[in-house]
């Protein structure tokens, strides 16, 4: 011994070790307590929720037109006022979502589809392929994001799966990028060299071995995309290129809203803070799964 | 280094040319006719026929492409569709525009968000730190062209500050200023709160650091600490950042000037992508990609003078 | 260049082996060098027999046994893997050639996939190859995990449920799944403790003797390599400097590396301690080896001749090889 036993628990006592309990309640205090997590999947489902049973939730029908009814401000009858149309406001902005979220997901799930078998094959195949896939991920890079998705628009022509098409696209080389970095670092671990040594080719040890390891990074950054992608899709629909109306969309009504901003605030202010909203909350919520999954980024942000 | 810099431009071009490249081909090997845009839905025939003779789309692609190459490399991109105008001439006209909205808005994000951040880095857990959290958390997903939008009702419409349409005349420099605040704030507010968030995680990092418990060991003053100690090492990431984000300013100020009426480059490629009018619409990206990938050549060299560990041969 | 002795059947022949990489310096990788990592090896390794190849870290001992299976294409020489070589073989006799050859990893942390139980690591591989029906598989699966000591209950288990040893064990019985008839070990006991150290050992002890096998044993451990190992091969900078039966190497050791190496083993007597040979000057950067003998600018003693000319790797007595000038002088002053 080489401390006599009151010194010890001196020690010890310093040392201040970790006891069986400390280390469980260290791992319940989970982001998923914070409240502003649980305030986010609050909001989320309330919108989700909304915009899948939209024709139940809506107090009006979003194309009924009636002309004694223009502009009106928010008043009991039509909780965010009505268009230039007489249309009621939050009926369109609960029918806008379906679009804008579908499209959101839809088009995150392209990318993410294209994306993560372009960017594992680049980064588990190297070689030629990867020189030229990168490259272009390169070039595309250059191109702002609602750029792209303009230009791809432009080239398909506007409506609901086109747009899913354009903005995929646009989000494709950012996710390229994402899925081949990890792949890089788990293509040098001796596992996958065990599994080159026991004759396993290629297409099982990619798909058995290598996208199991890439997928919950990635479905973090997805969440996170998934912001991208309605930003952008509000965005081209805002300027006159993304959804026609009379289907309505939060940037569609944006661009509405600015051209009666003055006499009719409301349009664009709803549409606005229910867009900013599902952002916001999709932010958090992508914070949060990372988090979870790796504690040591906890507090830091996303690089790109 | 200069060997260094050559080479990031010989890149830098090569980018420029690539992009083209992929534009050029999007636009004509996907559906939509340039001369109907031109001519009309209506056309007859033979008048459609021979505009295209004229415009020289009845060619070959590679031959297309090789004319507009040689262009291209004496400067000259072509002439629009719509307006019959050079392109390179309606560029010039606009792009000044658009750059002092983009660096406006940097600045901007730059001198609200630096500061913030080192602040709320500081105080550390206090209610400045939470209030600046929830603050930022908001205002990093606010899309630009909303914030334009608010800001054009209140400050605009409501209180009448500020003008609220075009972005004024290059002789009235006042003018200028006055039309850029609004556009400027919507553009630099998200970024201010970015850049608040990245200075504020970097800060905490190398607060953590070993040299800094040596300098608060040698009893510096927590000023010098935090500003010629601290911030100089957090800058570095955070200037990376900046140059990586300059595509989105980009993209937002192509938002942000539709929202304002702004003439602008954001202004010509809608139109231009709208009324198909492919010798803008090639020139116009062009421009953005080079200015995107410049902005990244300019963040890697700014590395050497920041950090002196950064030496290039 | 030497030739091995051809009348005892070899399993694997090496012959002249190199791997070289390319190191990129500078910022846009413009300046490379060529890092001769494997440099023109040769032995041969019987049936059943093991061989300890020792040296350093990073004189090319792991990337020469990764190089034998073809986890990294060799950039010349040949192998010769009973009867069909290895270097030039097509994928479908590769895969054929898999089934005979496997390793074992130094770091059971990172050589098992963390998502993947043991009975997905190890029926994986035998449902690709066929070597059991699926209905059978659980059987097998549970006879290899006896086989390597494991309990058998623990065949849904994941990597991280084991400790170091047990990994190390699902290594083995990874590398056993195929039926092989040659293993590579490399470090296979390195960052294990001491006391597993020796089951691990003893564990491909009688599996060697049970399945008939023949190990190539990486190590930089000497002592770990004088007990398990029939012969012996040091290496040095990528080339093989001193090859031979254990007990010889361990009782003369001709090369002056070699007799600094086995000066370096600690000894369990306090008042019989050897002369340790302690080396100065410096490794030379292996992107730069210098001219003639690779070992001259730490060798204590180093002649004229040894920094003009590459020794040639010589037969001084039945089956053992040495690269060194002073050796092989010797031998004819003497002979």
């Amino acid at each position: 011994m080489l401390f006599p036993k009151r010194f010890r628990k001196r020690i010890m006592a310093r040392l201040n070790p970790v006891t069986e309990e400390e280390c469980t309640t260290m791992r319940s205090e989970s982001v998923w307590q914070h409240l502003d997590v649980r305030v986010a999947i609050f909001v989320l489902a309330v919108i989700i929720l909304g915009a899948i049973f939209a024709p139940w939730v809506a107090p009006y029908d979003p194309d009924t037109q009636n002309f004694r009814n223009r502009n009106k401000p928010p008043s009991l009858e039509h909780l965010c006022g009505t268009d230039y149309f007489g249309r009621d406001v939050l009926s369109r902005v609960i029918f806008g979502a379906r679009v804008s979220l579908a499209i959101g997901f839809l088009a995150t799930a392209f990318a993410m589809l294209i994306g993560v078998t372009l960017g594992v094959s680049a980064g588990y195949l190297g070689g030629t392929i990867e020189t030229i896939v990168m490259r272009f991920v390169d070039v595309m890079m250059a191109i702002p994001m609602v750029i792209t998705g303009l230009l791809m628009v432009a080239a398909l022509g506007s409506g609901f799966q086109t747009l899913i098409v354009a903005i995929g696209i646009s989000m494709t080389p950012r996710l390229i990028r994402l899925a081949r970095a990890p792949v890089l670092v788990i293509k040098q671990r001796e596992y996958i060299q065990a599994a080159r040594a026991l004759g396993l080719p290629k297409r099982i040890i990619i798909f058995s071995h290598i996208v199991p390891q890439v997928i919950p990074p990635l479905i973090v950054i997805a969440t996170l995309q998934v912001c991208h992608a309605i930003v952008i899709e509000a965005s081209i629909s805002f300027l006159g290129l993304g959804i026609q109306p009379p289907m309505s969309s939060w940037g569609g009504l944006l661009k509405d809203g600015l051209r009666n901003l003055p006499s009719a605030p409301w349009i664009s202010l709803t549409a606005g803070v229910v867009l900013t909203l599902t952002v916001i909350v999709l932010n958090i919520l992508g914070d949060a799964l990372r988090d979870s999954l790796d504690p040591r980024l906890r507090g830091r942000l996303r690089a790109q | 280094m200069t060997k260094y810099i050559l080479l990031r431009l010989v890149y830098l071009f090569l980018t420029a040319f690539a992009v083209l490249t992929i534009v050029f081909f999007t636009l004509r090997v996907l559906p939509g006719d340039p001369v109907y845009t031109v001519l009309g839905a209506e056309a007859p025939p033979d008048v459609v026929a021979q505009t295209r003779a004229e415009l020289g789309f009845d060619r070959p692609l590679y031959e297309q492409f090789a004319i507009y190459l040689s262009g291209f490399l004496q400067g000259d991109l072509g002439t629009s569709l719509q307006s019959k105008r050079p392109v390179t001439e309606m560029i010039g006209l606009m792009l000044p525009h658009t750059i002092l909205l983009a660096v406006a808005g940097i600045v901007i994000g730059l001198i609200l968000g630096v500061p913030l951040g080192v602040m709320a880095a500081v105080k550390r857990n206090g209610l400045f730190d939470s209030i600046s959290r929830i603050i930022g958390v908001s205002f990093i997903a606010t899309p630009p062209f909303f914030v334009a939008i608010l800001l054009l009702l209140v400050l605009g419409f409501w209180v009448g500050a500020f003008p609220i349409i075009g972005a004024g005349e290059w002789n009235q420099p006042v003018d200028i200023l006055h039309a850029l605040v609004l556009p400027a704030f919507a553009l630099g507010i998200p970024k201010a709160a970015h850049m608040m968030r990245f200075t504020r995680s970097y800060m905490l990092e190398v607060l953590n650091e070993d040299y800094i418990r040596t300098a608060r060991a040698k009893g510096l003053r927590e000023q010098v600490i935090v500003f010629t100690h601290a911030l100089k090492n957090a800058l570095i990431p955070v200037v990376t950042i900046l140059g990586n984000q300059l595509g989105q300013v980009i993209g937002g100020a192509v938002l942000v000037e539709t929202v304002f009426t702004r003439p602008g480059m954001g202004r010509l490629v809608v139109e231009a992508i709208a009324g198909r009018d492919f010798p803008v619409v090639q020139g116009t990206i062009v421009v953005f990609s080079f200015f995107v990938a410049a902005s990244n050549m300019i963040v890697d060299l700014t590395y050497g003078f920041i950090d002196p560990r950064v030496r290039y041969r | 260049m030497m030739t091995l002795d051809k009348q005892t059947p070899a399993l694997l022949r090496v012959q002249d082996l190199q791997k070289n990489f390319q190191v990129r310096k500078g910022l846009l990788g413009r300046k490379i060098q060529t890092l001769k990592a494997v440099d023109r090896l040769t032995f041969d390794l019987k049936r059943g027999e093991t061989l300890g190849l020792v040296g350093e870290s990073g004189c090319g001992k792991t990337t020469a046994g990764k190089t034998i299976l073809r986890l990294y294409e060799p950039d010349g020489g040949q192998i010769v893997f009973d009867g069909t070589d290895v270097v030039g073989a097509s994928d479908k006799q590769m895969l054929a050639l898999r089934r005979q050859m496997q390793i074992v990893f130094q770091d059971p942390y990172d050589s098992l996939n963390p998502r993947k139980s043991v009975e997905q690591t190890l029926g994986e591989p035998m449902l690709y190859h066929r070597i059991v029906e699926r209905r059978h598989l659980r059987e097998r699966i549970a006879y290899l995990m006896t086989l390597v000591g494991l309990p058998t209950a623990c065949m849904n288990r994941y990597p991280h449920e084991f400790s170091g040893g047990q990994r190390q064990r699902i290594v083995i019985a990874r590398a056993l799944c195929l039926e092989p008839k040659f293993i590579v070990c490399d470090e296979a006991v390195s960052s294990l403790d001491v006391s597993i150290q020796a089951q691990i050992i003893n564990l491909l002890q009688d599996l060697q003797a049970q399945l008939a096998l023949t190990f190539l044993f990486i190590s930089h451990d000497l002592r770990v390599v004088k007990h398990i190992s029939d012969r012996v091969a040091i290496m040095y900078l990528g080339k093989i400097i001193e090859l031979g039966n254990t007990s010889e190497i361990y009782a003369t050791p001709l090369h002056p590396y070699t007799q600094a190496l086995l000066s370096a083993i600690p000894v369990a007597d306090p008042f019989n301690q050897p002369e340790r040979i302690i080396l100065s000057g410096d490794v030379p950067t292996p992107t730069r080896l210098p001219k003639g003998c690779r070992f001259h600018t730490r060798c204590w003693l180093k002649e004229e001749i040894c920094l003009r000319e590459e020794p040639a790797f010589g037969e001084v007595a039945n089956g053992h090889y040495v690269m060194c000038h002073l050796v092989h002088r010797s031998k004819e002053v003497s002979g």
